[in-house]
C-alpha cells in the first residue's frame, strides 16, 4: 500500500512505508498508529490533519527518532534515500537538524530556559562552520532576522522575557539554524493566540517557500492546513484515512470522516442552524482494528466497512481514500454538506436584556504590583436566555472578568450585580445572600481533566453537589439520571469515573454538575477551546439546546471569533481590560468598528492562501 | 503573553537590571539575619533562666556551693539586674565574640571553641564533598539508567542510607573498619595534613552516609523531571551533541534544585557531627558541646549554639545566592 507514491514527483525527500508505532502497557502492547504511508516531495509542503489520538504528532517523531520511551516503531523511513529507523542516538546527531527539522508545539517549554537566545541559536548553527565570536553573533543576529526579529537586543535575553510569539520565532530560527532539506512543524501555533497564530504561519510559509524546503505541518485545523499546505493527510485513530491535494480536499471531502470533520468545524462567515456534529469520541486504534476505523461513528457505515481493513485507495488522480463505500455515499455526503451550509431563517433577535441577571458596571482591577489593570472600567448586562460572548485574547482579562462575577477575584471599582444581589464585596454578603447568588451563576471551567474529583464517581460528584444546592430533594438518585439525560449522557455514566470517559463527556458532566443549583446564568469560561472540534460541536449544540429549552443564560469567554458567532447573541470585545466593542453578533463580525475587532477577524483562520498572505 | 508585535521593547537597562535585584535581596536577607541571629541570641541566652533551679544553681555546675562563690557568680553574670538588662550585657558581650568564661576549664570559651573549631570545619567540609560528589553522581546515574539495574540498586541503597541513623553507622564503620580490618585509626584527630585526613575518613563517611542518600534521592528526582522536559526533545531534534545535552542542557538544570538541598544538608552535618565527634573521640565542636551539656557548663551551650545558629544561617543565605546566580529566572524576576 504505497499510498502517495503515485501522486508526488519522484524527488521525494521523505518516504515512509509500513509504518507501525506501538506502545508498552504493563504486558500488553497497544497499537497507536499502523499501515502509515507517506510520501513528501523536495519543496513539497504537506500537512497532517486529525483530532487528539489520531497519530499525526507519533508519525511525525518516528520520522525524527524521537519517540518517547514506552513506545516503538516499525517499518520504514527513508530520508534522502536512506533508511534512517535503525540510526544510533549518534548517527541521528548528523541527520537531525541537518536533513529534518522540528518546531515543537509549546514554546514556553521547548527552549532552555537559562540561555540567552544568541547561546541557543549559536550552538544549533552547523557544527562544521568554524566562526570566531564575532560573526557567529553576526550569523545569530542575521538568523533573528529571517524569523522577523529585526531588534538584534533579543539575542541577549533569556526566553522567559518573550513573548509566546517572539519565543516560538526563537525557536523556528534555532530548528532552521542548520538548514534543514525538510521541517517538521508540530501544532507550532496552539499554544499561542490567535493574532500571533496567523504571523507564526505565514512566517513558515514563507521560509518554506524562500528556502524550496519541505514542510510537514501537524495541526487539528483544517483551514490551517488548507492554507499553508499543497497537500493533506487526513488521520483518524491511527490511520491516515484521506490523502488529497488541499483545494480539492477543501472543495470535496471523499471520506466520511474529512467531510464530518470540515463541517463541525465552526464557520465565522454565517451563523448555522446547527453544527453537524460527530457522536461520540475517536477510540484506540486496537478497538476499532480489522475494519474501517470510522465506521463506529459513520452515518455510512454497513456490514462490509467492519468485514476488514480498508486499504487507501486512488478514488481519482493523486486523491486517496480508505472508504470502501465512497462510490455509493459521495452524492449522499455531498448533500449533508449542502443541508449543513444552512443559515436559520431568523435568528432569534437580541433584544436588549430587560432583567439583567448579571450586571457588571464600570469594574475595574490592578493585581498587586502589576502596572496595567487586568479590567479597566468594564461594562457587561446577561440576561436569562440570551447567550452572551466576551472574546479576547489570554491577557485580555475574560477570565478575571468571570472569577470576579462568582466571587473569586475581589475588584478595585465599579459594581457587580447577581440576581439583584451587589456582590462586589463578596466578603460582606450575609449567608442567605450568598447562597442566592450561587445558585442565579454557575461556572463551567476550560479543563474537564481537572475540574472533577478522579477518585470518585461521576454519580457521587453529582449527587453531592444535589445535597449541597437542593438539600430536600428525596430521590437524588433520580435526579442524578434525569441531570445526565439533560447533557446527552446514558443514565449508567453514574458508575463511571472520570478516568474513563473522553474530554467531551467530562465536559457534559461539568455542565450537569452546574445545572444542579438550576442556576440562571451558566459561565462557561473557554470550555470548548480544550476539545477535538467534532466533540466542540457537540458541546456547543448542548448548550444552545440548553438555552433555548431552559430560558438558560450563558455567558461564554472564549478566544474563538467562529465559536461565537455560532453560538452567542451578543458579544463584547475584549483587549488589554477594556471592553472595544459590544453589540449583536452578527454585527460585531460583519461590520467590526474597532481596530482590534478587525485584526481579530483577519487573524481567524480561513481555508485560503490569502489568509496567509494579506 | 499578550504582545503581538515582534519588535518588542528591550529594556535599556538589561545591564543594571542583570545585576541590581540580586544586591537587593542580599540586603533584604542580611537584615533578616540580623533579626532572626536577635531572636536565637535571646532564645540561648534565656537557657540560664529556662535550667530548672536557679540560675546561680545552674552556673554553679558541679562546684561547691559557697557564699563566697554564688556572690561571685552572681556578681560575673549580674544576677541581681533586671532580666532584660542581664540580656544587653550578654548580647553586648557576644557581638564582640566574648561569651564569658567556661566554668569547667576556667578559659575563655572563645579561646575553647577556637582550638577545636579547625578539625570541626574540616570534617564538615569532608562530609559535604563527599555527599555532593557522591550523591549528586549517583542520582545522575540513576536517572539515566531509569528502570534498569544500577537504578534499583541506587534507590534500594537510598532507602537504607536515609533510614540509618548516623551512630549506628559510626559504630559499625568503627568495628568493621577500624576494629577488625584495621584500615583506619578509631579515634583521634590525627597530627595535621594526611594524618589528619586519613583520621577523618571513617567519620566522615558515616556523617555523609544519610545526607548522601538525601542528595541520591533529589538529584534523581529533579535530573528525571529535566530528562522528560520539552526543551531536551528539542535539542536533540536541532542534532545537538549528546555531551552538550548531557552538560548544559540536563545537569545545569537538573543541579539548580539541588543547590538549596546543598544548603541543608550542610546544615544537617554540623549537627550530625555532634554524635560522630564523640563516637570517634575527635576533639571538635560537637564533643566540646556534649561535654558541655554534661557538665552543665552554660557559657560554653551559649558560645556553641550561638556559633551554630550562625553557621547554618550563613549557609542557607550562601545557598540563596548561588541558586539566584545559577537560574536567571530567580535573578531577572520571570514576567
Amino acid at each position: 500500500m504505497n499510498a502517495a507514491a503515485a501522486t508526488v514527483p519522484s524527488a521525494s525527500i521523505l518516504s515512509v512505508t509500513d509504518l507501525r508505532v506501538t506502545r508498552l502497557d504493563g504486558d500488553d502492547l497497544a497499537t497507536v498508529v499502523s499501515d502509515i504511508a507517506l510520501e513528501v516531495a523536495r519543496g513539497e509542503s504537506v500537512a497532517f490533519v486529525g483530532e487528539s489520538g489520531s497519530g499525526k504528532s507519533v508519525t511525525a517523531k518516528s520520522i525524527m527518532g524521537l519517540l518517547p520511551r514506552a513506545l516503538t516503531a516499525e517499518g520504514r523511513v527513508r530520508l534522502n534515500g536512506r533508511d534512517v529507523m535503525g540510526l544510533s542516538e549518534r548517527e541521528w546527531g548528523g541527520v537531525r537538524g541537518r536533513e529534518v527539522g522540528m518546531i515543537m508545539q509549546d514554546p514556553f517549554t521547548s527552549l532552555n530556559p537559562i540561555q540567552r537566545c544568541a547561546r541557543i541559536i549559536g550552538e544549533s548553527l552547523p557544527r562544521d562552520a568554524t566562526l570566531d565570536r564575532a560573526a557567529r553573533r553576526e550569523e545569530v543576529v542575521r538568523r533573528l532576522a529571517e524569523v522577523g526579529i529585526t531588534d538584534p537586543s533579543v539575542a541577549d535575553r533569556y526566553p522567559f522575557q518573550l513573548s509566546g510569539g517572539m519565543r516560538q520565532r526563537v525557536g523556528i530560527a534555532a530548528a532552521l539554524a542548520r538548514d534543514p532539506d525538510l521541517l517538521i512543524a508540530d501544532e507550532p501555533t496552539t499554544a499561542l493566540d490567535v493574532t500571533t497564530q496567523r504571523g507564526i504561519l505565514s512566517l513558515i510559509k514563507r521560509i518554506q517557500q524562500a528556502r524550496n524546503m519541505s514542510l510537514i505541518l501537524i495541526t487539528h485545523d483544517l483551514r490551517v492546513a488548507f492554507a499553508t499546505c499543497d497537500r493533506v493527510y487526513v488521520m483518524y485513530a491511527g490511520s491516515v484515512v484521506e490523502v488529497a491535494r488541499s483545494d480539492e480536499l477543501d472543495r470535496e471531502p471523499l471520506h466520511p470522516y474529512s467531510s464530518a470533520l470540515l463541517l463541525s468545524e465552526p464557520p465565522l462567515d454565517q451563523r448555522l442552524r446547527e453544527l453537524v456534529a460527530i457522536p461520540g469520541s475517536v477510540p484506540a486504534p486496537d478497538d476499532v482494528a480489522g475494519g474501517c476505523v470510522f465506521a463506529p461513528r459513520c452515518d455510512w457505515a454497513r456490514e462490509e466497512c467492519t468485514a476488514g481493513t480498508p486499504a487507501l485507495r486512488e478514488i481519482e488522480p493523486g486523491r486517496w481514500s480508505a472508504c470502501v463505500r465512497i462510490a455509493e455515499v459521495r452524492a449522499d455526503m455531498a448533500r449533508a454538506r449542502d443541508a449543513a451550509a444552512q443559515v436559520p431563517d431568523q435568528i432569534e433577535g437580541p433584544a436588549a436584556p430587560p432583567d439583567a441577571v448579571i450586571r457588571v458596571e464600570v469594574v475595574s482591577k490592578t493585581f498587586a504590583g502589576a502596572r496595567i489593570p487586568a479590567l479597566n472600567g468594564v461594562s457587561v448586562d446577561v440576561a436569562e436566555g440570551e447567550c452572551v460572548g466576551i472574546v479576547g485574547e489570554s491577557g485580555s482579562g475574560k477570565t478575571t472578568l468571570a472569577r470576579a462575577i462568582i466571587g473569586l477575584e475581589h475588584i478595585s471599582s465599579g459594581s457587580i450585580h447577581v440576581a439583584g444581589v451587589d456582590v462586589s464585596a463578596w466578603a460582606k454578603l450575609p449567608a442567605g445572600a450568598a447562597r442566592q447568588v450561587r445558585s442565579a451563576v454557575q461556572m463551567v471551567f476550560q479543563d474537564p481533566y481537572s475540574s472533577l474529583n478522579p477518585k470518585r464517581s461521576i454519580g457521587w460528584t453529582l449527587a453531592e453537589a444535589v445535597r449541597t444546592h437542593a438539600p430536600r430533594t428525596t430521590d437524588v438518585k433520580g435526579e442524578v439520571a434525569r441531570l445526565l439525560e439533560s447533557v446527552g449522557l446514558p443514565a449508567a455514566t453514574a458508575r463511571k469515573r472520570p478516568s474513563s470517559l473522553s474530554g467531551g463527556m467530562r465536559q457534559r458532566v461539568a455542565i450537569a454538575r452546574a445545572l444542579v443549583a438550576r442556576p440562571r446564568v451558566l459561565i462557561c469560561d473557554e470550555s470548548v477551546s480544550a476539545l477535538d472540534v467534532s466533540v466542540q460541536a457537540q458541546i456547543l449544540n448542548l448548550l444552545h439546546r440548553l438555552k433555548r429549552e431552559q430560558h438558560l443564560g450563558v455567558l461564554f469567554i472564549t478566544h474563538d471569533l467562529a465559536v461565537v458567532r455560532q453560538i452567542a447573541d451578543r458579544v463584547y470585545v475584549m483587549n488589554r481590560g477594556r471592553v472595544v466593542e459590544s453589540g449583536p453578533t452578527d454585527q460585531i463580525i460583519e461590520t467590526p468598528a474597532d481596530p482590534y475587532t478587525v485584526q481579530l477577524l483577519k487573524a481567524a483562520p480561513r481555508a485560503t492562501n490569502e489568509w496567509l498572505s494579506d | 503573553m499578550s504582545a503581538v508585535t515582534v519588535t518588542e521593547p528591550v529594556g535599556e537597562r538589561r545591564q543594571l537590571s542583570d545585576r541590581w535585584p540580586i544586591l537587593l535581596f542580599i540586603v533584604r536577607r542580611l537584615a533578616a539575619m540580623v533579626v532572626m541571629l536577635a531572636l536565637v541570641s535571646f532564645l540561648v541566652f534565656s537557657l540560664v533562666h529556662l535550667a530548672p533551679g536557679n540560675p546561680v544553681d545552674a552556673l554553679l555546675g558541679q562546684k561547691p556551693r559557697t557564699p563566697e562563690t554564688v556572690a561571685a557568680l552572681t556578681a560575673q553574670f549580674h544576677l541581681d539586674r533586671p532580666f532584660l538588662e542581664q540580656y544587653a550585657i550578654w548580647a553586648s558581650g557576644a557581638l564582640r565574640f566574648d561569651f564569658g568564661t567556661a566554668i569547667q576549664s576556667g578559659l575563655p570559651v572563645m579561646t575553647q571553641i577556637a582550638s577545636r573549631l579547625p578539625v570541626s570545619i574540616a570534617l564538615g567540609i569532608f562530609a559535604f564533598l563527599l555527599t555532593m560528589i557522591v550523591g549528586v553522581g549517583l542520582g545522575i546515574l540513576a536517572a539515566m539508567r531509569r528502570g534498569r539495574t544500577a537504578d534499583r540498586v541506587t534507590t534500594a541503597s537510598v532507602v537504607v542510607g536515609l533510614s540509618t541513623p548516623t551512630f549506628v553507622a559510626a559504630i559499625l564503620l568503627l568495628y568493621v573498619f577500624a576494629v577488625l580490618l584495621s584500615w583506619f585509626p578509631a579515634y583521634g584527630k590525627g597530627s595535621g595534613g594526611l594524618d589528619t585526613l586519613w583520621h577523618l575518613t571513617l567519620p566522615a563517611i558515616a556523617l555523609a552516609l544519610g545526607s548522601c542518600a538525601y542528595v541520591v534521592k533529589h538529584t534523581r528526582a529533579a535530573m528525571i523531571d529535566v530528562l522528560d522536559q520539552d526543551y531536551i526533545t528539542f535539542a536533540r531534534a536541532r542534532g545537538l551533541s549528546r555531551t552538550r545535552i548531557l552538560l548544559t542542557y540536563s545537569l545545569r538544570n537538573a543541579l539548580i534544585p539541588v543547590i538549596t538541598i546543598g544548603g541543608v544538608v550542610l546544615g544537617g552535618l554540623i549537627v550530625g557531627a555532634v554524635l560522630v565527634e564523640v563516637t570517634f573521640s575527635i576533639q571538635g565542636i560537637g564533643q566540646l558541646l556534649v561535654q558541655s551539656a554534661g557538665a552543665k557548663d552554660l557559657p560554653v551551650i551559649q558560645g556553641v549554639t550561638m556559633l551554630i545558629g550562625v553557621l547554618i544561617i550563613s549557609i542557607n543565605l550562601c545557598a540563596d545566592v548561588i541558586y539566584m546566580l545559577v537560574d536567571p529566572r530567580l535573578r531577572l524576576g520571570r514576567r
